[in-house]
């Protein structure tokens, strides 16, 4: 597409469209005219002086000087919308994206799989929310069945106040105090340490028994306060509150004692800082107890020099012992099946315990029973503040449909002698089955107005754990996915930015995939932004600023010859061009003529633009071609029938004309007077005006010379003997197809020759395919061949016909070099007759009527003619009475064919 | 003995610069011209041949009228009818340089035998003293030939081989396909 030239049509950019044509000024009133006409000179005067480098101006050698501007600087040039890079004009690149951050903008370009479901944030797998508890949220109590524990020992009710299901154990203490500590003299004595009655800060009561000790580093080193007499703790439980001394630790207690000859004691049991109250299974003492001897409150350790205990308010009781459940319940029928994966159905439960002290610990416990199993989930409902969840897959045991019994319950466990006090609560309780499917989110064909180049895409989106995305890309040039413009997918499979190796296209299809291991578990599809560019679709132009023909030149100036540029147009990309002389605007036509401009002011637009945003029109350089008048160069000489060989009878007439031109082939002059003629046809003659007279038969020159200068033109004439148009015939076959054309279609006005008197020269009778029939000649001439003139005659007039059947079909007459030829046609042959002179009136008809009597009489032999001229023997007679200078009579019929 | 006189109409066909001018200059004139001759049209040449056959008596002359066309397709559409109409023989001309003016008589041989039926036609591969760039060999033009039941040569119109040998082996066959046909 190298310096083409692209259509002349489309817009001026931004400028000429004000020049160029209003459509709707059929009626072109003064006001549109006077506005045109002031914007017309607003711009001419807006229009920047041309700088002095630009543009250039060379000399060709044809009397014309080329003017050239380069796209190398805006200096000079008016630019718009147009990029001047690399010596080159172009349209700049303008930036697109494709930006979807709200769900229902995927949506609205495209189609979401029904297992899909639209949110705030995004796009992700839908799961069916449907609760299957009823009153979950203990608003109304039903239809649930709150069921206290068996022994009764923790409570199951509907609490209204708070919309909760809430559990309750309350119990009084068992324990009674034994020793309060506070005297000790004479009751507890110490051993392996010193032990003494303490006032200050007791944990309960007066005093508190003290016991200072060092033990020592070995194994097994202990001290502790024995009781001095026998005791009776025939309870299960003793509790006593111990503080050791910090230095002291680490330190273990425990109680030992006597049973008749035995020593027992209690597992021991680490002490930690602080007040603590110990709780001790005097069952481990033995099943009797109510004689037990040397009983000691022990503590144990080891490379302690100097250590404190104190215990303070030993009791006595028996334990509470027990652990029970209470539940509230609900029977659930499930209608459909779902499928045992992970997450396909959940238990959820929000819990608090607000209270539970004097007891082990509060369990939750989640069940699920059918007749195909039971599934049961328990947590720690340890006290605290709020509320909180609890989750629970029932998903295997779950699959089926059928009856279901769903119940949550609270497990109290208790050991102790204190008061006991327990409450916990349970809310919103829900069973669903999630039941997510796999997805796809697919878009249309995404147009982006223009083929795109494509540089990057954002994904953002949510996939972890069991949950994956895909996002996918492809591009393509129709609005058929899947076409064959149309490229692979390329996926990515993790949010981010990435650079775009897609190619470019017109259209783009976004892809997302959404896939999930668990029913309760989605992805989240939140944005997709694709960066892509592309020409810019609006045109833009790059015009010169005026330029003028310098003074020197002024006189010389002819016209504007071509406005030539080197230039880029790639398949859908034009550059127009327009010239003016800062009045006006007119397109230029793709052939960059403007040889109708000679305005010595000329400037000239160029309008870039694209179809295809991939590919942009460049223009490198604009060359303005004029015109002068040079010097005189050469001589050129001109004839009717020009560039023809001159072939004329002897005393025929040719009217030369010569010119004089410039290197441009400018005419300087034409004026006959002032040039010199002359020739070698010593018989012949040229006239001042040029119109030369043929003289002798032979070959002559003809020359002609411009006055005052060397320059001369020669032609060679040939001239024929008179008569011998035959032989010009068969020489000059081009010239003579000419002359047919011409003559056939009306034109006779080349003719010379002396008129005589009439005579029919030859007769000729052709058969349809060219061969020579009959000749009959008045003048035998040996250097002539009548079968290759028939043969040639036979070709133009077919050639004529085929030209021009309707015109041609039936040319019944022909002049030539002064001689008339008529023609008749028959079924199998026709009849060629050449006349010189004036051609007798009746002739045409004369002629028909041959040919009709001769087809009649020969018809047959005509139609069987093999190519033997015996054949047609009786022609030659027949014949030679139509040449007879008598008008033709057909003779009576001739018996039978000829052979 | 009187010799027997007949005219003939003969046509060369074949492909733009396979030489059929060139031919035709060479038997008629024995001139080669270097130069490239386009033909203008039709050109009608004459030549006259003397064909003894054994089953004549009398020895024959005959008028071959000798048709040249210009070698465009295009031409040969419009002229087809004017040109071939009533031919005696034709000359089927390929260039040997160029392998498509071979598989292209085919369509030439069809327009002949469309406007004159079946009448003697030669094959004819011209330039063979270019033959070191032909682009087939000689057992292709005899099969090419085989199917049209012709016979071929192979000429140089620039030599000046076999191009009288091939002339008057046209002449012959023209001769007695004329004779037998009435
Ligand atoms: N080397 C060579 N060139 C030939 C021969 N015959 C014709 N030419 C050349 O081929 C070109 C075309 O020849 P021409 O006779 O005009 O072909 P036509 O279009 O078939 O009539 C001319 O340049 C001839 O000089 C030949 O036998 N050998
Ligand atoms: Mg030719």
């Amino acid at each position: 597409m190298e310096g083409s030239w692209a259509g002349s049509r489309g817009k001026w950019g931004g400028m000429a469209v004000l020049v160029q044509r209003p459509s709707r000024a059929h009626r072109f009133d003064a006001i549109g005219l006077f506005a045109l006409l002031a914007v017309s000179l607003l711009l001419a005067f807006l229009t920047p002086p041309v700088r002095g480098d630009l543009p250039t101006e060379i000399e060709n050698r044809d009397a014309s000087r080329t003017v050239t501007w380069t796209m190398g600087t805006a200096a000079g040039l008016a630019v718009q919308g147009v990029d001047l890079a690399g010596g080159n004009a172009s349209l700049p690149w303008t930036a697109h994206n494709l930006s979807w951050d709200r769900p229902g903008e995927f949506a609205a370009n495209g189609s979401l799989d029904p297992t899909l479901t639209m949110g705030a944030a995004g796009i992700a797998l839908r799961a069916d929310t449907a609760n299957h508890i009823v009153d979950g949220d203990f608003v109304s109590g039903t239809p649930w069945t709150f069921e206290p524990s068996a022994h009764g020992n923790v409570s199951a009710a509907w609490d209204t106040g708070t919309a909760t299901a809430v559990f309750r154990h309350d119990s009084p203490k068992t324990e009674s105090s034994w020793d309060h500590l506070d005297v000790n003299a004479g009751v507890w004595a110490g051993v392996n340490g010193v032990a003494w009655t303490n006032t200050t800060k007791p944990h309960e009561g007066t005093g508190m028994l003290g016991l200072n000790f060092s033990l020592g580093p070995g194994p097994g080193a202990w001290a502790g306060v024995q009781h001095l007499a026998p005791v009776n703790w025939s309870s299960d439980r003793m509790v006593v509150w111990v503080l050791p001394s910090n230095s002291s630790l680490p330190l273990t207690f425990n109680v030992t004692a006597y049973v008749g000859a035995t020593l027992y004691g209690t597992a021991p049991r680490a002490l930690v800082a602080g007040w603590q109250e110990v709780s001790v299974d005097l069952t481990e003492l033995g099943p009797v107890r109510d004689a037990l001897i040397s009983l000691t409150l022990r503590v144990n350790g080891q490379g302690i020099p100097s250590g404190t205990v104190y215990v303070d308010d030993l009791r006595l009781g028996n334990a509470k012992q027990f652990e029970e459940t209470a539940r509230v319940r609900q029977s659930v029928v499930k209608a459909n099946a779902t499928s045992p994966a992970l997450g396909s159905g959940v238990v959820r439960v929000n819990w608090s315990t607000p209270t539970a002290t004097g007891i082990v610990r509060v369990i939750g416990i989640v069940n699920v029973t059918s007749t195909s199993g039971s599934i049961l989930r328990t947590f720690s409902a340890a006290p605290g503040s709020g509320w909180r969840p609890f989750f629970a897959d029932v998903s295997a045991t779950t699959a089926l449909p059928g009856l279901y019994e769903v119940s949550v319950g609270i497990d109290v466990i208790a050991d102790n002698t204190s008061v006991s006090s327990v409450e916990a609560r349970i809310d919103d309780v829900s069973l669903v089955f999630p039941n997510r499917h796999n997805g796809t989110y697919l878009s249309n064909a995404v147009a982006l107005g223009t083929a795109s180049e494509f540089l990057g895409v954002t994904w953002a989106f949510d996939a972890s754990g069991p949950t994956t995305l895909w996002a996918a890309l492809r591009t393509g040039n129709d609005s058929s996915p899947g076409s064959p413009t149309w490229s692979a997918w390329q996926f990515w499979t993790a949010a981010g930015t990435y650079a775009a190796t897609l190619p470019s296209a017109s259209f783009l299809q976004a892809r997302v995939d959404l896939t999930t291991t668990n029913a309760s578990a989605s992805p989240n599809l939140a944005a997709m932004a694709v960066a892509t560019r592309h020409r810019s679709m609006q045109s833009g132009s790059v015009a010169s600023g005026v330029f003028t023909i310098p003074a020197a030149e002024l006189a010389t100036f002819r016209n504007w010859r071509i406005l030539e540029a080197r230039s880029r147009t790639p398949a859908g990309t034009s550059i127009s061009f327009a010239i003016g002389d800062g009045t006006y605007w007119k397109p230029v036509g793709s052939d960059g003529n403007i040889t109708d401009t000679n305005s010595t002011m000329i400037r000239w637009s160029a309008t870039l633009a694209t179809t295809n945003g991939l590919v942009t029109p460049t223009l490198e350089r604009v060359d303005l071609v004029y015109e002068y008048l040079g010097l005189p160069a050469r001589v050129e000489l001109r004839w009717p029938g020009w560039p023809s060989p001159i072939v004329v009878p002897s005393g025929g007439v040719v009217r030369f004309t010569a010119v004089a031109l410039d290197a441009g082939s400018h005419v300087i002059s034409k004026e006959p007077n002032r040039f010199d003629w002359n020739t070698n046809d010593s018989h012949g003659q040229v006239g001042i005006d040029g119109s030369y007279r043929a003289g002798e038969a032979g070959d002559h020159i003809v020359n002609v010379t411009f006055v005052g200068t060397t320059l001369s033109a020669t032609v060679h004439v040939r001239v024929l003997a008179a008569g011998t148009w035959i032989d010009a015939m068969i020489g000059y076959a081009p010239y003579w197809l000419a002359v047919l054309t011409l003559g056939a279609v009306g034109y006779t006005g080349y003719r010379f020759g002396i008129r005589r008197t009439s005579s029919i020269d030859d007769v000729f009778l052709i058969s349809k395919d060219g061969r020579l029939m009959m000749h009959n000649t008045r003048r035998m001439r040996a250097d002539r061949d009548a079968d290759i003139l028939s043969g040639m005659l036979t070709a133009i007039l077919s050639f004529l016909k085929d030209a021009d059947p309707e015109e041609n079909g039936e040319l019944r007459r022909f002049e030539v070099g002064g001689k008339t030829t008529l023609l008749e046609r028959g079924p199998h042959a026709y009849l060629v007759a050449v006349y010189s002179g004036k051609v007798p009136r009746r002739a045409g008809k004369n002629l028909r009527r041959f040919m009709t009597s001769l087809e009649t009489n020969f018809g047959d032999a005509f139609a069987r003619w093999s190519g033997d001229p015996e054949d047609l023997q009786d022609l030659k007679a027949f014949t030679g009475r139509f040449v007879s200078p008598f008008r033709f009579r057909p003779p009576r019929r001739m018996n039978g064919r000829a052979s | 003995m009187a010799t027997k006189r007949l005219k003939s109409k003969v046509c060369l066909v074949g492909e733009k610069a396979v030489g059929k001018t060139s031919l035709v200059r060479r038997y008629v004139m024995n001139m080669f011209d270097e130069q490239y001759i386009t033909t203008i049209g039709t050109r009608v040449s004459k030549k006259e041949v003397h064909v003894s056959m054994p089953d004549v008596p009398r020895p024959v002359q005959v008028d071959m009228m000798i048709w040249d066309i210009m070698g465009e397709k295009g031409f040969r559409e419009l002229l087809k009818d004017a040109y071939f109409y009533g031919a005696n023989g034709i000359l089927a001309v390929a260039d040997l340089t160029r392998r498509r003016t071979l598989d292209d008589l085919d369509d030439w041989i069809d327009g002949v035998e469309q406007v004159v039926g079946k009448v003697p036609i030669l094959i004819v591969v011209n330039k063979t003293d270019l033959s070191s760039n032909s682009q087939f060999q000689e057992r292709d033009v005899a099969q090419f030939a085989k199917a049209y039941g012709s016979e071929f040569f192979l000429t140089s119109a620039k030599k000046g081989i076999q191009v009288e040998a091939t002339f008057a082996r046209l002449a012959a066959l023209v001769v007695e396909h004329q004779l037998h046909e009435t």
